[in-house]
């Protein structure tokens, strides 16, 4: 299983003259199988955050550490093929591609890495079964409701058997009901498998979830608290 | 990239964006259809000269020799090295029953020829005709010598001839056709092997040597001598499809930013982004060429049914359509070649889209990003141009020229993009409160914007620049033609857009002289004589002719050339030959050998690519074995009835056992200029499908531009915009579209046609004069609004339909 470690991360987005420090000195660790949930206010650097834990930008501070491999030295089709393989990523919006089916978006990251879609299918069927959305596999997304769309983005994120699971508020488009759902199925299919989960959210609730390292940011900085680890 | 995940990921979306891509489909389809179109001409000709060198049978060499010397040549050309057999060819225009035809007829000179059609043309007996020719029966056959006989055809021709030549093939025994054709005219040696042509030219001269193979160069020379210009038009037409191309593409990355940005996320690397739409491209591409080549096949047979005889004939037999897998093949990748580089720019804004965008909760474009001013470009276009118009021909050769010149406005409008978009956008703010909500969506867009105007400029300014070089070629064209008024009346086999070829009696200039008010009968006669690579007319003249060829000569020259003491030739002649007045020339395939003085170089249009020479009607016949008369004209007393003698000269040809036209010197500058007509017919076809592609490519943008702005115009119509408002808003984006595309169009095409008038005057050495046209460049800046107009009607009835709810709630 693949340990996942951010030395000291720092991101700086530059706007002109001004220089915006979204992240500044954030260290974590993410053990095989943990519960990671990171929250705080809106422009705290929770996403950020995750864009690069999730290897989808690059630290302008500090390092990723994957398996102990530093990511920095890695090319970005390298990084590519690690989101593909190793990682899965759970939307805030979903971003299910409207003109497939709920079956082919669950398929999506196999069909990137090459394999035929009726090799996946069997898999990809498997997955809806599993989060409850066997008859609706041929729906295409606008047939779908918000919380079945992200159990079908939660489906998908599982399909290449990840060793770590980030999930990008992944309620915050979903009322409190359905909110409660996906959080429980996300920690079904992911922690309770010997999968880790990075989850992102505003929501201190879910924060909060029982058996969560929690990291809580302000202003890019970890902030320490009772429970929280920073 | 799998098949799977293009079907997946790209097919779908091309499907569900159904109008989009079929405009870019046919964009390309348009400009690949013109291209093939244009291409056939030069294809058909080859083929039809390739056709012609199949009845030779493999025979390396020809040999033009005096008849009276072809058993001498013969003997001395089978003796030398190489040679393994040498046998005679007839080829000659005849009447049937007044049906233009050819008759061939060929020996075997004592080995196997190389190919079927040869055999059976050695093995040919009696009169044979083709599919489209009277079949068997008494007819009367018309030669170039004149005489018209009564010939008993025996049937069709054997099945590997009988569809020749458009089936107007007439097939004889050698000995037949020489006697139909007339004993006095040089004969034409076939010489099979491998000689050294020096040895022949021992045997023989150099003059009368000419390969084989040349005929199909030579079919090449003539067609691209009148052709070349409009090819370069129809590749302009691809450019307006590639055009549409890139729009297309650039608003399928933008409607897929997000869609990208996830793909990106799950794991998809940067290589198979670029690959998947340079894949949608490829495929829009191949199935846009696919249908073009199909359409440009179809529209070949109008192509070439538009050359004008007189050049089809300088050929040497009917032109047939062909359309080579070659020509087929070439054109689908270009069409293919112009849908790949028309979307590397959209494909590199792909490229650039980073997975982080997928965690951003709205990520629905807020525009198609900024268009640049790029100096490099800018500068090498206005270089360009400028080259293309100062540069002389010795440096950059016409067609050259014409490419740099279109290159050169193609770099102007891509460095100068802000610019065409400031434009566009402010004619749209003049145009009042729809106008201003116009500009705003048109700043939203700039490369859309710019594209559009792009196509629609190129558009008009084909139009600017085909039209007034049209004009232009008729005006001097026509302005030729007016000396075949000073006789009044002209009589042929043929009328006056068909060169006559088949003779009449020499006798007629007696007997029209003494037809009462007759001041002075007059005549020509032309052959075909071949001259290195060059076709080369050669025309006998009786009396004072008023063909432009030698009548735009003057009075001294006209004189010395009636007496035989010099020959006049065109301006193609002596270009392509280096010629000046006073040079000594021999003349082509003239046996015995002539050699005479240019007294003169006149400037009418040379239908043949080496040009053409007049000599006297006394020196064709003796030299050239031709002594019947192609066309008379007949010039009347001042006081004589018109009417009264164009009745007594009818009476006189109707005796010929043969149709013969008569016509009066209006009538047949009428006929005459029916040639260039043809020409502009196919002028009219390729303006025709450029100014389609342009509104096409309108009506590409504005549907995505409504198509795109949905939930805003929703929200407009929520807060109180009627639905006409927004209909004017979409009109108004059509107009200041085609407004700015005229306009730019009207200037760029202005000064493409002085670069395009002055390279046709070096290409085929017209005297061709330049004119503006003030009206043209009216009427294109009206034409860009009417594309646009047009263009825009669909997009504006979707947002007269509008939904208010539905599209709220979208």
């Amino acid at each position: 299983m693949s340990e996942l470690q951010a030395l000291d991360l720092s991101r700086t987005h530059v706007r002109g003259q001004r220089a915006i420090n979204a992240l500044d000195g954030v260290s974590l660790t993410v053990p095989p199988g943990a519960f990671v949930t990171v929250s705080g206010p809106s422009g705290s650097g929770k996403s950020t955050l995750l864009q690069l834990l999730g290897l989808l930008d690059t630290p302008t501070g500090g390092s990723v550490l994957l398996d102990g491999t530093d990511c920095a030295s890695l090319s970005d089709d390298d990084r590519a093929r690690i989101r593909r393989t190793l990682l899965g990523f759970v939307f805030q919006s979903f971003h299910l591609l409207a003109g497939l089916s709920a079956w082919e978006n669950v398929a999506l990251p196999r069909l990137l890495d090459g394999v035929p879609l009726r090799a996946v299918r069997p898999r990809a069927r498997e997955l809806l079964d599993e989060v409850g959305l066997a008859d609706r596999a041929d729906h295409t997304p606008h047939e779908l409701s918000g919380g079945e769309q992200q159990r079908v983005a939660i489906a998908r994120a599982l399909v290449a058997e990840p060793r770590i699971v980030f999930a990008d508020e992944p309620t915050g488009a979903l009322d409190q009901t359905t909110s409660a759902g996906v959080i429980d199925l996300l920690l079904q299919v992911t922690v309770r498998r010997g999968r880790s989960l990075v989850l992102v959210t505003h929501d201190p609730a879910i924060a909060a979830t029982a058996g969560a390292t929690r990291l809580l940011l302000l202003d890019g900085r970890p902030v320490a608290s009772p429970g929280v680890s920073a | 990239m799998t098949g799977d995940r293009f079907r997946v990921l790209h097919l779908r979306r091309m499907r569900r964006n159904r109008l989009r891509t079929a405009a870019a489909v046919l964009g390309i389809a348009a400009g690949v259809a013109l291209v093939t179109a244009m291409g056939s001409l030069v294809t058909s000709s080859a083929a039809t000269a390739r056709s012609t060198v199949s009845l030779l049978g493999g025979a390396r060499y020809e040999v033009v020799v005096a008849a009276t010397d072809s058993e001498r040549a013969a003997a001395a050309l089978r003796a030398r090295p190489g040679v393994l057999a040498v046998g005679r060819y007839v080829e000659v225009p005849v009447l049937v029953d007044g049906t233009l035809g050819w008759l061939v007829a060929t020996e075997d000179g004592g080995r196997p020829l190389a190919t079927g059609e040869a055999r059976a043309l050695a093995a040919a007996t009696g009169v044979r005709t083709g599919s489209s020719l009277p079949g068997a029966g008494v007819h009367t056959l018309t030669t170039a010598s004149g005489d018209a006989v009564a010939v008993t055809v025996d049937g069709r021709a054997d099945h590997h001839l009988a569809g020749r030549f458009g089936g107007l093939i007439v097939t004889a025994d050698l000995a037949t056709a020489q006697r139909l054709r007339g004993d006095g005219a040089p004969v034409t040696l076939l010489v099979h092997g491998d000689p050294d042509p020096a040895d022949l030219a021992a045997a023989v001269g150099p003059a009368q040597i000419h390969r084989a193979d040349d005929r199909v160069v030579q079919a090449r020379n003539t067609m691209q001598l009148m052709f070349s210009s409009l090819a370069v038009l129809g590749a302009m037409g691809l450019v307006v499809g590639s055009f549409l191309v890139f729009n297309t593409m650039n608003m399928a990355v933008l409607d897929q930013r997000p869609e990208i940005a996830s793909l990106r996320a799950l794991g998809s690397d940067r290589r198979s982004i670029w690959r998947g739409v340079l894949a949608e491209s490829a495929v829009v591409g191949g199935a846009g060429s696919l249908l073009g080549v199909a359409l440009g096949t179809l529209a070949a047979r109008g192509a070439v049914a538009s050359v004008p005889d007189a050049f089809a004939r300088t050929i040497g037999s009917p032109l047939r359509v062909a359309v080579t897998p070659t020509l087929l093949v070439a054109t689908w990748m270009l069409g293919v070649a112009t849908a790949l580089a028309a979307s590397v720019a959209p494909a590199r804004r792909a490229l650039r889209v980073e997975p982080i965008e997928a965690l951003r909760p709205d990520t629905s474009p807020i525009g198609d990003g900024p268009v640049s001013v790029h100096p490099g470009p800018l500068t090498a276009g206005t270089l360009l141009v400028a080259v293309a118009g100062v540069a002389p021909a010795s440096l950059l050769p016409p067609a050259a020229a014409m490419g740099a010149a279109f290159l050169g406005l193609l770099a102007l409008i891509h460095g100068g993009g802000p610019l065409i978009v400031g434009v566009a956008g402010a004619i749209a703010r003049r145009l009042g409160p729809p106008g201003e909500l116009a500009a705003s969506s048109l700043a939203r867009a700039p490369r859309r914007v710019w594209a559009t105007t792009a196509s629609v400029t190129v558009a008009i300014a084909i139009v600017v620049t085909t039209n007034g070089l049209a004009a232009n070629l008729r005006t001097t064209l026509r302005g030729d033609l007016d000396t075949a008024r000073l006789s009044d009346l002209w009589i042929g086999s043929t009328t006056g857009d068909t060169i006559a070829v088949t003779g009449l009696p020499p006798s007629w200039t007696g007997e029209l002289g003494a037809i009462t008010g007759v001041r002075a009968v007059a005549g020509s006669t032309w052959v075909r004589a071949r001259s290195g690579r060059h076709i080369v007319g050669v025309q006998g003249v009786l009396g004072d002719s008023g063909y432009p060829f030698s009548r735009l000569a003057d009075d001294e020259a006209r004189a010395l050339m009636a007496a035989g003491t010099g020959a006049i030739v065109l301006r193609q002649y002596a270009t392509t030959f280096n010629r000046r007045v006073g040079d000594l020339i021999d003349l082509p395939d003239a046996q015995p050998p002539l050699r005479l003085p240019i007294v003169a170089i006149s400037d009418a249009v040379s239908p043949a690519s080496g040009g053409m020479i007049s000599i006297s009607h006394d020196l064709l016949a003796a030299h050239y074995g031709v002594s019947a008369i192609a066309r008379y004209e007949v010039q009347l007393e001042p006081d004589a009835e018109a009417g009264a003698v164009r009745a007594d000269v009818e009476r006189l040809v109707a005796g010929a056992g043969f149709p013969v036209h008569v016509a009066s010197g209006q009538e047949f500058v009428d006929e005459l200029g029916a040639s260039a007509d043809q020409v502009l017919g196919l002028v009219a076809m390729v303006l025709l499908v450029v100014i389609v592609c342009a509104g096409v490519a309108v009506l590409n943008t504005l549907l995505a531009s409504v198509l795109e702005r949905t939930g805003e115009l929703a929200v407009l119509r929520a807060v109180g915009a009627t639905r006409r408002q927004l209909v004017r808003a979409v009109a108004c984006e059509a107009v200041a579209i085609g407004l700015t595309g005229g306009l730019l169009g009207s200037t760029a095409g202005s000064a493409l046609h002085v670069v395009v008038v002055r390279r046709v005057r070096d290409l085929t050495n017209l005297h061709l004069d330049y004119r503006f046209s003030p009206a043209t460049a009216a009427v294109a800046v009206g034409a860009g609004i009417a594309i646009a107009v047009v263009g825009g009607v669909v997009p504006a009835r979707r947002v007269a339909k509008l939904d208010l709810l539905e599209s709220l709630g979208a």
